[in-house]
């Protein structure tokens, strides 16, 4: 911080040097205390230039819902040296400072110092950070050693959780506006013990469930079969969410993925509320990793393990060999569970046709399907003002074809009114 | 402390020597050597002030603070003392003013460290104002900072002084030659002692 002042004192020495050579030649004896005070300096010098020492508390956070205001405390003891010290204090990707900073100096004289500093974030996006280390940066005033930028890592990360929207039983109509058949495989849930027939072995089916016999008696045809058990009335629902890059038109922190999140969220929130059997996918190729799908199942645990997994969701690239490609856990549980399926998705030119080859497929396993199209326009106009409609034109509502969609625009429609749309629309 | 005040200190205790310097001057080669150090004076008050508004190196400084004291300097080589006698010239200063006039020689060098501190904590507010801090905050450290430098300052022209009236004492008091050594030989160990055991401390 100060590397000139080394340089200027040196400078202060050898012009007292000098002229304390012009007094002893002209005699004079009073030149002695500029003698005398550059020796004090310089005795000063070698006194004051400290090696710096310093401890440091911080207070970190460690869960907050996005758009949440907090509290950073650091307090920083500086307890050696002579000089100044800079404050690099964490911070973390995908923040916003909004009151206060997180670089900070402090000069420290003969005294020891001690301050505690305050700065309030936003955390912007949901989503599992680390926080950036703490940097602590020594330049003495005086001396020519002791200078030292000291990192101290932060072990704790900061979990930052998508806001859901809470939706009572009693806002959502009982009866739907759209005509669901009273035995229709939404309604199907998991198995029960009584047999119900018995049928063609399908990719997925559990190998418990093959009978063995039946297979046996049907040896020309080269074909399993299975046994088929009655169903728990219980619904299953299937949530499976786009992370192409179609879904991150917008802005960082507000585009498609990032409405995609808490709507899948709160729907989960409240079909699990009514025992209903809840599971997520990613809709990204065929090789799906441990935390990119949760098998749909019911319980209190299931809401923290589908957040769980959404908190890690980033958007990636969709080739073209794997565009159509499902994988085939979502086909299994299709053909198991017959599930109430929502695909999460921004529909526009680059991905109707991978969307419509997805449900078409998922279809003829038997799934019943809605497609939710999360609307970017919204987004893009209020960061652009009037017109920008017309520069991101989306695909025309006729172009679905015979998906059934449901269309959001989160800027038009919140969160909750949205959640109750569908709920009535899918008859929840 | 402010760091203005800072730099006004500084410039007034270096007004005060220049007085007295303009007051002892005997010949016309004492107005030029007055001139002259009083010229590169203000250059150097000049060049700190516009200092705090360059986007310079931190590792840079003026040089131009350092000549000024050097006219006053050959001032006291030419008025007295074996130059003077030898190159005969008439001396610049009045030689009975020398004396006095040396002893304020030490405004001037507290004026470089004082300004040295100015410019020093002028750099540092401009680069750091642009880096994310607060401007109360760099305020309130550069103040400290100067603060600093005037006690520094202030510790050093105490020791000196009060060295001066010791070395005036001592012989008047006829203490005799062997206390006299054990003085000597206290202070020696005494300054030898503080010296190696800051250089433990260091090594820790």
């Amino acid at each position: 911080m100060i590397p000139s002042w080394n340089k200027q004192v040196m400078a202060i020495l050898i012009l007292s040097g000098t002229v304390i050579i012009f007094g002893v030649l002209a005699d004079i004896e009073l030149i002695f205390v500029v003698m005398i005070f550059s020796f004090s300096i310089s005795m000063l010098i070698i006194y004051t230039g400290k090696k710096g020492d310093f401890s440091i508390k911080y207070s970190l956070p460690q869960t907050v819902n996005v758009n949440d205001i907090l509290d950073v405390t650091v307090s920083v003891e500086v307890t050696r040296g002579i000089g100044m010290f800079n404050f690099y204090l964490p911070v973390y990707k995908e923040m916003e400072i909004r009151d206060g900073t997180n670089v900070h100096m402090i000069f420290k004289g003969f005294r020891k110092r001690k301050v505690s500093y305050t700065y309030k974030i936003e955390a912007m996006r949901r989503g599992v950070f680390s926080w950036k280390e703490i940097v602590v940066e020594y330049s003495p005033i005086f001396g020519k050693g002791g200078r030292f930028v000291r990192k101290i890592e932060i072990p704790q990360k900061i979990y930052v959780l998508p806001k859901i929207s809470i939706v009572k039983r009693t806002q959502i109509q009982l009866r739907s506006k759209t005509f669901v058949p009273r035995f229709s495989y939404a309604m199907i849930g998991p198995d029960t013990n009584d047999f119900e027939t018995i049928r063609e072995y399908s990719p997925g089916d559990s190998y418990k469930k093959i009978n063995w016999k039946a297979s046996a008696r049907n040896f020309s045809k080269n074909q399993l079969m299975v046994n088929v058990y009655e169903k728990e009335g219980l619904k299953t629902y299937l949530f499976l969410l786009d992370v192409s890059f179609s879904m991150l038109k917008g802005t960082t922190f507000e585009n498609p993925l990032e409405y995609a999140i808490p709507f899948i969220l709160s729907a989960s929130n409240y079909l699990l509320s009514k025992n209903n059997s809840v599971g997520y996918f990613q809709l990204s190729g065929n090789n799906l990793k441990n935390l990119e799908y949760y098998l749909p199942s019911t319980g209190s645990n299931v809401f923290e393990q589908i957040r769980k997994r959404l908190l890690l969701v980033e958007g990636r690239p969709i080739t073209r060999d794997s565009e159509n490609l499902i994988d085939r856990r979502i086909i299994n549980t299709v053909i198991q569970s017959r599930p109430k399926i929502l695909i999460l998705t921004n529909i526009d030119k680059l991905n109707l046709r991978r969307i419509r080859n997805i449900a078409g497929r998922l279809r003829s396993f038997g799934g019943d399907l809605t497609i939710i199209d999360i609307r970017y326009e919204g987004i893009i106009a209020s960061r652009m003002g009037e017109g920008a409609e017309l520069i991101y034109k989306k695909v025309e509502n006729n172009k679905y074809g015979n998906l059934k969609v449901l269309s959001w625009d989160p800027y038009e429609e919140s969160l909750g009114r949205f959640l109750l749309r569908t709920a009535k629309s899918s008859g929840w | 402390m402010n760091r203005n005040i800072l730099l006004l200190i500084s410039i007034v205790l270096s007004l005060i020597f220049f007085i007295f310097f303009y007051l002892s001057i005997s010949s016309p080669v004492g107005y030029l050597l007055f001139v002259l150090s009083l010229f590169f004076f203000v250059i150097s008050i000049i060049d700190s002030i516009t200092m705090n508004y360059k986007k310079s190196d931190l590792r840079k400084f003026s040089i131009v603070k350092f000549i000024f004291p050097l006219f006053s300097g050959v001032a006291f080589l030419m008025s007295s003392g074996i130059i003077s006698k030898i190159s005969g010239i008439s001396p610049p200063i009045d030689p009975t003013d020398v004396n006095f006039l040396s002893l304020l020689y030490v405004f001037p060098f507290i004026y470089l460290i004082l300004v040295s501190g100015y410019e020093t904590s002028g750099k540092i507010k401009f680069l750091t104002s642009r880096s994310g801090y607060e401007e109360d905050e760099i305020r309130i450290e550069m103040d400290a900072f100067s603060g600093h430098l005037i006690f520094i300052a202030l510790i050093s022209l105490g020791t000196s002084l009060l060295s001066l009236l010791f070395l005036i004492l001592i012989p008047s008091l006829n203490i005799g030659l062997i206390p006299a050594l054990i003085l000597f030989l206290s202070v020696y160990l005494m300054a030898i002692i503080l010296f190696f055991r800051r250089g433990e401390i260091d090594e820790d």
